[in-house]
């Protein structure tokens, strides 16, 4: 079903026939069309008039205010009952009761002398008792601080008058801030802080439907099968789909910001246009240009991805929960790119979605950029051309076409033996545990331990991975032995993990340190709490408490979860590279850091492969012991060697950790496992 | 050297997971010729085919339409094979006229050639009085006409059928098996599966018996009779298939 070009002429054919089909659906046109055209001006309408009604209904509101002691200052009392306020006289006691029965809105406390005040010197304090969450009373709050206000302005100038001093006397330095960025470019810069986040959202509201009604509804309706014994090719079907996407993305993108724009901009001419949000945005032809552009290329690339995303899915149900999750997925980068200082670079110009929200504000604060346009077009085009050959692969795979007869069993836990369960976890049931204990670790690890460093780690390592792991054996009655990889190893997998667990660290953190120096360099404060925590105590009790907690600890209780649980859930159902991978990416981001991830997840690859290799933990275990042992005494083994910590790791150390480390490679992944020269014993029943 | 049949398959085999589905299924079929798959729910029918049609590929074996090989000439295998299945759904949102030049325009036909072709198919097939009507509203009988035409738009030398009669009422099924004796006497080679035994007894010139994936006897409807001793098709349709279930079981055993 490969080979041979992309005919235009195919392509054509299958997206007009697609549009067709998508347009003649009346659902489509009225939420693509009709619902943006009609419900901003509604809403804006609605909300508009609310809120001004609301807001003068307040305002007139006759409210009253219980006055406690002496009667407020003649001109105030004026100032209250112009705005409907009525003041009556309250005791003490009585006052805070019909406040609290609502039949006051306020109380003001006057101090003794307030009214004399303008021949004093000091501050007497007028208390306002109120309540914020009613709106009159928040009102009635403002128009007595705004009396109060105005009166005080009279008694200070009265003071001033009679000590023959300017206002001047006491407004010491003045300060003026002035913008020197042009009006358009501050309106652009409040701009790029939501078009990216819009477009997104709209692009793909309106892929979204197209998307999964194409590949997964076509799969599930059986036309597919019809279409591919037409003398057609797959990417020629894709890519006449993939048009179809990008052009309802593009017109719900288009449509949706053009009715907002229309909507705002009307109701800013309505109101005067004064001090808008588009108040002043005035970019240059060239800039909507380029902008438009940057809108193409993202309807561009969302559209394949979200095809090809929905193309995985055997239904159109499982399309959309796929979707949503690339929803959220999307919504992360575009957020990370309007904090300030995040700017495009040769880098970021290749991180699809960030790479777009990115030039937008580009164009937006400074105007376009042909180098910046040029990158990002280029990764755009790379990504989508990716993205539909996987499409074109996917879509046509056979085993999709007849789904009941190769359901993969991923989320079923009956095993070969008709229905018996299985003796591990599912890889459902072992991502929805570490996804717990993740939560677990974020909110209650972190708490446990700003208590106590050293016996804060203990308990979450052994409380919240080591019990709860054993817990979830014991529910869902696992074997032991199996879902933990408790079986022995041979020698040489101890020499070669332990060869490695003592070289390992200074090529990973060379390599990081490389990493981080290069694109995302680590905040001092970060290294500072690092290193005290790596911090030795130098009596030998605490000295082997720290080792215990920070090394030994660690190797049992996280190699039970990662490559215990999680990693035996794959066995026989993932491809290897695949559950090493997610093993170690999923180690990586438990260390919930952005700046430790590199290293752990490089250190969680190598464990992850050591005991698929091997079918045994215990290399991993001792593997993760060393590396961590050594982390602690690093101090000392670089002032044994006579290094300073300035100078970094010196290229000789670098070659012999590598040398080390490679033999301890070979030496692990050169033995026969256990488990291939036992299969037949191993199997039998005990 | 004389013309190698329409329809070769040799050794066909195929998994789904650790189910072989097909198990070295051979047969033939020349011009002229209906072949028709007897067999029960499960038995391989469909996978065969799909694999005729280049829908699955073979694990072993292979299979040759008109002289170009499954595997490795997909697209000439597509354009001389009419391919129809029972439950082969239209696009619910399109015309059968739409439906159909959709399909010419993929095949690579002129709009003029296609349009009349059409035309001459819809009063064929007897479809012309709902052929502006969305395909959404059509009956079953109705979509299955349209279907068939769709398989036959580009004429093609071959034509197989996945259960063309299923969940039709007997007018529509009883035309179709009169649209297909007609084929055959214009010369095309019609592989059909069905587990409609009185179907398959009128209408083949051979029968397979496919269970369990293999076929269990391939003969003319007659010799089935006499190969078996059975007093009708059913009966040694019956026997066929306990038989090839005693000898599993020994396998097994």
């Amino acid at each position: 079903m490969s080979g041979g070009g992309v005919r235009g002429r195919i392509v054509v054919t299958v997206f007009v026939k697609e549009l067709r089909e998508i347009l003649r659906d009346r659902k489509t046109i009225f939420l693509l069309v009709a619902v943006p055209l009609l419900f901003y001006p509604m809403l804006l309408l609605l909300i508009t008039e609310v809120a001004v009604a609301q807001k003068e209904k307040i305002e007139q509101e006759h409210a009253v205010v219980a006055v406690v002691g002496e009667a407020l200052p003649a001109l105030v009392s004026a100032a209250l009952s112009d705005k409907g306020t009525v003041l009556q006289s309250y005791a003490e006691g009585e006052a805070q009761r019909a406040l609290e029965a609502g039949e006051v809105q306020a109380v003001v406390e006057v101090p003794t002398g307030l009214s004399a005040s303008a021949s004093g010197v000091g501050t007497l304090t007028v208390v306002v008792r109120y309540s914020s969450v009613q709106p009159l009373s928040a009102d009635v709050r403002c128009r007595i601080q705004d009396a109060l206000d105005a009166w005080a302005g009279e008694v200070k100038a009265a003071r001033l008058s009679t000590r023959e001093l300017t206002p001047a006397f006491v407004e010491p330095v003045a300060v003026k801030a002035e913008d020197v960025a042009p009006p358009s470019r501050q309106a652009g810069s409040l701009l790029s802080m939501i078009l990216p986040m819009l477009v997104l959202v709209f692009m793909i509201a309106g892929a979204f439907y197209p998307a999964v009604d194409l590949t997964a509804g076509e799969r599930e309706r059986k036309t597919i099968q019809t279409l591919l014994t037409a003398p057609v090719r797959p990417l020629e079907i894709v890519a006449g789909k993939y048009l179809t996407v990008l052009a309802v993305a593009l017109a719900s993108g288009v449509i949706n910001i053009a009715s907002m724009g229309l909507v705002l901009g009307h109701s800013l001419t309505v109101a005067g246009g004064e001090g808008g949000l588009m108040q002043g945005v005035s970019v240059s032809g060239w800039d909507i240009a380029a902008l438009t552009f940057v809108v193409v290329l993202m309807g561009v690339m969302l559209s394949a991805v979200l095809m090809t995303i929905a193309a995985f899915a055997e239904t159109p149900k499982n399309a959309q929960s796929y979707l949503s999750l690339v929803y959220m997925l999307c919504l992360t980068p575009v957020a990370l790119s309007q904090i300030p200082g995040v700017e495009i670079s040769a880098t970021t110009a290749f991180i699809p979605v960030v790479n777009l929200a990115l030039v937008m504000k580009e164009i937006l604060v400074e105007g376009a950029d042909l180098q910046s346009l040029f990158l990002v077009s280029l990764s755009t085009v790379l990504t989508t051309v990716v993205a539909l050959g996987i499409a074109a692969r996917v879509y046509t795979r056979t085993s999709l076409l007849v789904q009941a007869a190769t359901a993969r069993g991923f989320f079923s836990r009956s095993g070969e033996g008709g229905g018996r369960p299985s003796p591990v976890a599912t890889p459902d049931e072992a991502l929805a545990f570490v996804a717990v204990l993740f939560l677990l670790l974020y909110y209650v690890g972190s708490l446990v331990q700003t208590w106590d460093l050293l016996w804060g780690l203990l308990a979450t390592l052994v409380g919240l991975l080591l019990v709860p792991t054993l817990g979830l054996i014991k529910v869902l009655k696992l074997d032991l032995r199996k879902t933990l990889h408790l079986r022995g190893a041979r020698w040489p997998m101890f020499v070669g993990a332990a060869l490695m667990g003592v070289s390992s660290l200074v090529w990973v953190q060379a390599a990081t340190s490389l990493f981080h120096e290069t694109f995302l360099p680590i905040p001092q404060p970060f290294i500072d709490a690092m290193e005290s925590a790596f911090t030795m105590p130098t009596d030998p009790l605490g000295h082997l408490a720290a080792v215990g907690v920070m090394a030994l600890a660690p190797a049992v209780c996280e190699e039970s979860v990662f490559r215990g649980l999680l990693l035996s859930s794959f066995r026989g159902k993932v491809p290897g590279w695949l559950a090493v991978l997610v093993t170690a990416v999923l180690f990586g981001l438990f260390h919930l850091s952005v700046f430790r991830f590199l290293g752990t997840f490089a250190l969680g690859l190598v464990m992850a492969l050591m005991v698929w290799r091997s079918g045994s933990i215990w290399p991993s275990v001792l593997f993760h012991f060393l590396n961590n042992a050594t982390a602690l005494h690093l101090g000392d083994l670089a002032a044994a060697l006579g290094l300073s910590p300035e100078e970094g790791i010196p290229m000789w150390l670098l070659g012999a950790s590598v040398a080390v480390s490679a033999v301890g490679f070979g030496v692990l992944f050169l033995a026969r496992p256990v488990w291939e020269e036992a299969s037949q014993s191993e199997e039998a029943p005990a | 050297m004389t013309e190698e049949p329409r329809v070769v398959c040799e050794g066909l085999v195929r998994h789904f997971g650790d189910v072989r589905a097909v198990d070295g299924v051979s047969f033939t079929v020349s011009g002229g010729e209906i072949f028709g798959l007897l067999g029960p729910n499960g038995a391989g029918k469909t996978t065969c085919l799909r694999m005729l049609v280049t829908l699955l590929h073979p694990d072993a074996g292979s299979a040759r339409i008109c002289g170009f090989d499954t595997r490795e000439a997909p697209e000439e295998v597509r354009k001389r094979v009419g391919y129809q299945t029972g439950d082969t759904q239209l696009y619910e949102r399109l015309t059968p006229v739409e439906f159909l030049r959709y399909f010419a325009d993929l095949s690579g036909m002129r709009r003029d050639a296609s349009a009349s072709r059409i035309a001459e198919l819809a009063k064929l097939l007897d479809f012309e009085s709902f052929q502006a009507r969305q395909c959404g509203t059509l009956s079953t009988g109705q979509k299955q006409r349209v279907s068939i035409a769709r398989a036959l738009l580009n004429d093609p030398p071959v034509i197989i059928l996945d259960e063309p009669t299923s969940g039709l009422d007997i007018i529509s099924a009883h035309f179709i098996v009169e649209f297909l004796e007609q084929k055959r006497a214009d010369g095309h080679a019609i592989v059909f599966s069905t587990h409609i035994m009185g179907e398959a007894e009128l209408l083949c010139d051979r029968i397979g018996v496919i269970h369990n994936g293999r076929l269990q006897a391939v003969d003319s409807p007659e010799g089935l009779l006499r190969q078996t001793g059975a007093p009708s098709l059913t009966k040694a349709f019956i026997q066929l298939v306990d038989e090839a279930d005693a000898a599993r079981e020994q396998e097994g055993a």
